[in-house]
């Protein structure tokens, strides 16, 4: 069950200061990346709320995230809303769709779940790429950002949106939590480890992995708005499979199942990134070596293994007693 | 508490159930015996509602429960447990208790709060856990204790729902179909306590049926 360890909070606390710290101080491609990491995080707590709690494995996330995205600029753009109802509309409609997707999978669980996830994906992807409302293959551009001059905030200004997407992070870190901790989210880990005894004890299941899947799409549909606004220009490659196959990544990397993991996962993925695509074009390669290794290491990705060693730490004491006694 | 009329169920041209009835009074305990493909597993699964009868009727605590899902019938009272211990491994005896009366309250969807804090569902998890004797071990991970306590665990989360009507499965044996079942001080003692506790190596049945169970006043 999910539980806020004193590690895990720290760790939080860490990263909330630490990326404050450096949206301050950062020039404007630091800020860049901040933004990017911003995006990427709250796609993967929304993927690691269903995937590495629930067991429900997701190839449709990035399909979510950019409907969330498109939903976002055509409400702004055609519909003449102002940013936020248009978030909110797009992140209503995501959730929306979310539930659907969820509750017609729910009967589905390991390789299925994930092929009929991708299959939702996919449609929702050809949908984008075909229909002309949404401008094609060329994308869409002109999503706006909030307008925040009211209370004195200029959302253009790089710095003011780096520090507005660390916060709608630790917003969504917020929600996912709150959800683990639920009823809810309880019996979505029960779900994930004995579908069948809850069921047994009275659950409905599909309703709960739908709600569960609803908040994640939730979640994605978020992290589409963000991106809409960061780059303010979005094309159908958002939708694309790929993205979620690297959400996934990312969220194995940072530690599935401990939602403080991806963040760690999505700042070094990100970082890496850039870093080694500045030296070699073959990055992918290099991460995913990385990804091997921490695949084989057994470890709960990077941050199960920084839990494991803090375990082991605390544990040690104890065995230098046993020794003593003996 | 719980009654078949006529129950039938077929596979194919194989009539397995012909025509069961049989009633469960509160208070009552009573055993399904039979030998191999007798057909217990196939009663025993129309009770819970894995399978659909044929025709005749299910009634559990006066209402017909024939069209149910299993969820909506562990709802109205109706509790299981498994041959084969069906836990959930990974989280603590607390937690898989704690886990079984939360959504046995309803609080298995909510949202606004943690059902595992309630004041209800902890009182639950005391109390059964004192019951089938897992007070000491409430902290520790299900896979990793023995396989007694495991199985003391899967009565508990059957009696953590505080079900009316407890069908209680036990696994193969020779014993009972030598019908030798009263040499089972569960059965012959009574008290859901024994059946909890059991002991390895022994005979056992298929499936028990126990009416009226634990502090219910239904
Ligand atoms: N799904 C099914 N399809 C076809 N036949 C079935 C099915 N389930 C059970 N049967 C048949 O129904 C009969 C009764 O089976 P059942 O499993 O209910 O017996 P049982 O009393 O539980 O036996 P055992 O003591 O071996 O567990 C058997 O002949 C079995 O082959
Ligand atoms: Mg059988």
């Amino acid at each position: 069950m999910f539980t806020h360890s004193p590690l895990r909070l720290t760790t939080l606390a860490i990263l909330a200061a630490g990326s404050l710290a450096y949206a301050f101080v950062a020039g404007f491609y630091g800020m860049e990346i901040l933004a990017e990491i911003a995006i990427l995080a709250i796609l993967v707590i929304a993927l690691d709320l269903v995937a590495g709690f629930g067991g429900m494995v997701s190839l449709c996330h990035g399909a979510l995230l950019g409907v969330g995205a498109y939903a976002f600029t055509v409400a702004a753009n055609d519909a003449g809303l102002t940013a936020l109802p248009a978030m909110l509309l797009a992140v209503a409609l995501t959730s929306a769709l979310s539930f659907l997707i969820g509750a017609v999978c729910a009967r589905s669980t390991g390789i299925y779940f994930i092929m009929a996830t991708l299959a939702f994906g996919q449609m929702a992807y050809s949908f984008v790429f075909q229909s002309p409302l949404f401008g094609g293959d060329d994308g869409l551009s002109g999503a706006p950002r909030p307008d925040l001059s009211a209370v004195g905030i200029d959302l253009t200004d790089s710095r003011a949106f780096a520090v507005y997407a660390i916060l709608l992070v630790a917003f969504a870190y917020a929600v996912a939590a709150a959800t683990l901790r639920s009823g809810l989210g309880r019996s979505l880990v029960g779900l994930h480890h004995n579908e069948k005894r809850l069921r047994a004890l009275g659950l409905t299941v599909w309703r709960a992995k739908a709600t569960a899947f609803a908040i994640s799409g939730a979640l994605a549909g978020l992290a589409g708005c963000l991106a809409a606004q960061h780059t303010q220009f979005i094309s159908p490659g958002l939708l694309s499979w790929t993205v979620s196959g690297e959400a996934l990544v990312v969220v194995i990397l940072g530690g599935l199942g401990t939602l403080v993991g991806p963040l760690l996962g999505a700042i070094l993925f990100v970082v890496l990134k850039h870093e080694i695509s500045a030296i070699t074009p073959y990055w992918h390669a290099i991460v995913g070596v990385i990804l091997i290794a921490v695949v084989m290491s057994r470890a709960k990705g990077v941050f199960g293994f920084i839990e494991a060693r803090w375990e082991a730490r605390k544990a040690q004491p104890l065995v230098k007693e046993a020794k003593a006694d003996a | 508490m719980l009654e078949t009329r006529n129950l039938t169920k077929s596979f194919g041209p194989i009539q397995v159930t012909k025509g069961v009835s049989l009633k469960l009074e509160k208070g009552e305990r009573r055993v399904i015996l039979g030998p191999n493909g007798a057909g217990k597993t196939t009663l025993f699964n129309q009770l819970v509602g894995e399978i659909t009868p044929n025709s005749g009727t299910i009634h559990l605590d006066g209402a017909d429960v024939t069209g149910l899902r299993v969820a909506d019938r562990a709802r109205r009272g109706l509790s299981r447990s498994y041959q084969k211990n069906t836990l959930f491994d990974g989280l603590t005896i607390r937690e898989n208790l704690g886990l079984a009366a939360a959504v046995a309250l309803g609080k298995g969807q909510g949202l606004w709060s943690d059902p595992l804090q309630s004041p209800e569902v902890r009182e639950t998890v005391r109390e059964v856990a004192a019951q089938v004797d897992l007070a000491p071990y409430l902290d520790a991970r299900v896979d990793a204790v023995s396989y007694g306590i495991r199985r003391q665990l899967e009565v508990g989360i059957a009696l953590a729902t505080r079900p009316k009507v407890i069908l209680h499965r036990t696994g193969h044996g020779s014993g009972l179909r030598r019908g030798r079942h009263h040499h089972r001080p569960e059965l012959r003692r009574g008290g859901l306590r024994r059946v909890a506790r059991g002991r390895q190596g022994q005979p056992a049945s298929e499936g028990h049926l126990f009416g009226g169970v634990g502090r219910c006043s239904t």
